[in-house]
């Protein structure tokens, strides 16, 4: 079975029931406008690029067996696992990366917020705060006297 | 960068999750959003392991931040007021206290404590270190567990021995015997051993009071060699699926006894983790197999660790006739067990084996039948080997002690045993090679003690021995005793080529 999805900017996408489900909104919309079909699933936040790109996440794992959150809650311990194929979908720049994570927490598709997540703690894991605000391009709003309060303060959790 | 995830609170949980606290305080000095975003999550567990004295603008930091610390460790000769702590500090769901020092205030610190824990009713776990002159104040004077109502989880540890002087009437164990029914899991550690010249106390309560069975209990650890307390609380606590036992002999044998009695009226076993230290004494042995067999009736295990040299053959089969298909995690460390354990039947009869510690022997013999049947069991995720060398060892039969001075005369399993180097390295490296299929290993312990000569030849690792072991994909952890260093330098630096992210580590 096929159900269409309409992008804030109002493309239409069409896919299989069964990937479209692996977003948990989507999964519970289904459920209760179950009649009401024919009509698109308009997704407000996600952008036409984004869930083309989300889409094809979904497509890629359709058959992934699902995983409990609670079952597994030291896997996020463990190095990041990635098949290849993960490997060259996170092959992105970190504007786009944004953006995914963004679409995936709208749509709950859990499996992508975790890649996601993982990949923008990957990137600001061993940098320093300067590193870090380069490449987001923060800009420091601390007072010197704040900077102070808080090199102290990290001193209390063990480090 | 106006849309970040960064700026969604549950986004910021789930990335901070992924880092470590010294990361985590790298992105609270950003920016003042990065603070917002990242403290809560820096801060949700705190180590505290200064003198406040010392420290004090830690302190203020504390009270900035106290509102978003879950679990706080804290390990200090004294315990601060509460207004140190902050009035935002409200939130605790976990506490571990372990004074640094015997306590020099005891009445300020318990005081002090009581505050800290009625500002914060939402404590379900509690750890406490004991020191000798706390007891009395926290549990005799006024028990501080019932202060506590979402207590559910509760470990208290003794520094020493407490029962050699009047201390036992500090009641401690009345105290947790009091709140028992609430708790979900319970640990009671008593380091060290009961001092010569003090009687065994028996327990306080005595067997016949009736009690309510604590129904929500599942998991019980507990250390005392000093009376009659592991038999006390598994009495009270029929749901047990976690039992953690390092008893005197008279007392594992009544508790495990009693864990069978819970079966036989009315309230069918749970038990699924068993873990039984220091047993010695043919009626221990003789309840533990009871256990295994009645409790195989509605519950089936899932670990075994009995790191006892008193596991026997006839232990093993009543453990696989009843448990084989739930086994899990297998643990028979103990290097004088003098049974050989048949690791070929032990794979073939249990699929779920994930984790396995336990000893073999350097000898040709054994070597010989471990190579010869494929012992393989490609699931296993946890290995710890205690490869041994030697012949002679204590070994437990009939009920004592004996001296088996040299193996080979005594077991006529070792005639047509190859002695020739060249048959031994290569049976060696066979066995090398089987580790090497172990395609899910994570991690792999292998520990070589040495008792004697008599089997000279050294066991060790060649660099052609370890082509298979290098193509272990998933193996993390690679620990190496120190005591007989097996694997040379240049064989520990073609597997880290090899396996880049193994990390190899030395076992004291």
């Amino acid at each position: 079975m096929k159900v269409t999805l309409e992008s804030s900017d109002g493309q239409v996408f069409t896919v299989d029931k069964e990937v479209a489900e692996l977003s948990v909104i989507i999964k519970e919309m289904l459920v209760i406008e179950q009649a009401n079909q024919d009509h698109p699933i308009p997704l407000l936040n996600v952008g036409a690029v984004e869930l083309a790109k989300v889409i094809e996440y979904c497509e890629h794992h359709r058959n992934d067996p699902t995983i409990d959150d609670d079952e597994d809650y030291d896997s996020r311990k463990k190095p990041i696992e990635m098949d290849d194929w993960d490997k060259q979908f996170t092959i992105v720049n970190k504007e786009m990366m944004f953006e995914l994570i963004l679409a995936a927490n709208s749509m709950q598709v859990k499996p992508l917020l975790h890649l996601g997540c993982r990949y923008a703690a990957d990137i600001v894991k061993r940098m320093s705060p300067t590193e870090i605000r380069d490449l987001f391009q923060i800009d420091d709003d601390f007072t010197p006297e704040e900077q102070d309060k808080i090199e102290w303060e990290k001193q209390w959790t063990k480090l | 960068m106006s849309r970040s995830p960064i700026y969604i609170l549950e986004l910021v949980e789930e990335i901070g999750g992924y880092l470590e606290p010294a990361d985590l305080a790298c992105c609270v000095q950003v920016c003042k959003s990065w603070q917002e975003g990242f403290a809560p999550v820096l801060y949700q567990h705190v180590y505290l392991h200064y003198s406040p004295r010392r420290k004090m603008s830690l302190w203020t930091g504390f009270q900035r931040h106290g509102r978003f610390v879950r679990s706080l460790f804290f390990s200090a000769s004294d315990l601060p007021d509460l207004e140190l702590f902050g009035s935002d500090c409200r939130l605790l769901t976990t506490l571990t206290l372990k004074p640094l020092y015997y306590v020099n205030l005891p009445q300020q610190w318990s005081s002090r404590l009581r505050e800290l824990i009625d500002h914060n009713p939402s404590i379900h776990t509690l750890q406490l270190h004991l020191y000798k002159n706390l007891y009395q104040i926290l549990f005799h004077e006024q028990n501080i567990l019932r202060r506590m109502p979402a207590l559910k989880h509760l470990v208290i540890m003794f520094d020493q021995y407490p029962y050699s002087t009047d201390i036992d009437t500090y009641g401690v164990f009345e105290a947790i015997l009091e709140c028992g029914s609430q708790l979900e899991s319970l640990t009671y550690e008593v380091s060290g051993k009961r001092p010569r010249n003090t009687a065994k106390v028996e327990s306080h309560a005595t067997t016949s009071r009736v009690t309510q069975p604590w129904m929500a209990l599942s998991s019980l650890t507990i250390h005392d060699q000093g009376g009659l307390r592991g038999a006390e609380l598994v009495r009270r606590c029929p749901n047990v699926r976690h039992f953690k036992a390092n008893l005197d002999t008279y007392d594992i044998g009544s508790a495990l006894l009693q864990l069978a009695q819970h079966h036989s009226s009315g309230h069918p076993s749970c038990l699924e983790h068993l873990e039984i230290s220091s047993v010695v004494g043919t009626q221990v042995l003789a309840a533990l197999e009871k256990v295994l067999k009645v409790c195989a009736e509605s519950s089936k295990l899932k670990t075994f660790n009995f790191p006892s040299s008193c596991m026997s053959t006839t232990m093993m089969d009543t453990l696989l006739t009843y448990h084989a298909i739930s086994l899990e995690k297998l643990v028979l460390i103990n290097p004088t067990w003098a049974d050989r354990l048949d690791s070929c039947r032990l794979f073939r009869l249990c699929p779920r084996l994930r984790h396995l510690e336990t000893v073999v022997w350097s000898d040709m013999s054994y070597m010989q039948d471990l190579v010869r049947s494929p012992w393989v069991c490609t699931d296993l995720r946890f290995l710890h080997l205690t490869v041994r060398q030697g012949g002679s060892k204590w070994k437990w039969g009939e009920g004592a002690w004996e001296w088996v001075d040299d193996l080979s005369a005594a077991t006529s399993e070792y005639q047509g045993v190859p002695t020739n180097p060249e048959q031994v390295m290569a049976i060696q490296r066979q066995f090398w090679r089987q580790l090497g299929e172990l395609e899910k290993l994570e991690t792999l312990h292998l520990e070589l003690k040495s008792t004697g000569t008599r089997f000279g030849k050294h066991f060790s690792i060649e660099h052609e021995d370890i082509d298979k072991l290098g193509g272990l994909r998933r193996l993390m952890e690679l620990w190496v005793s120190q005591e007989v260093d097996f694997m040379s330098a240049p064989v520990k630096k073609y597997l880290k080529r090899r396996i880049p992210r193994l990390r190899i580590r030395f076992q004291e």
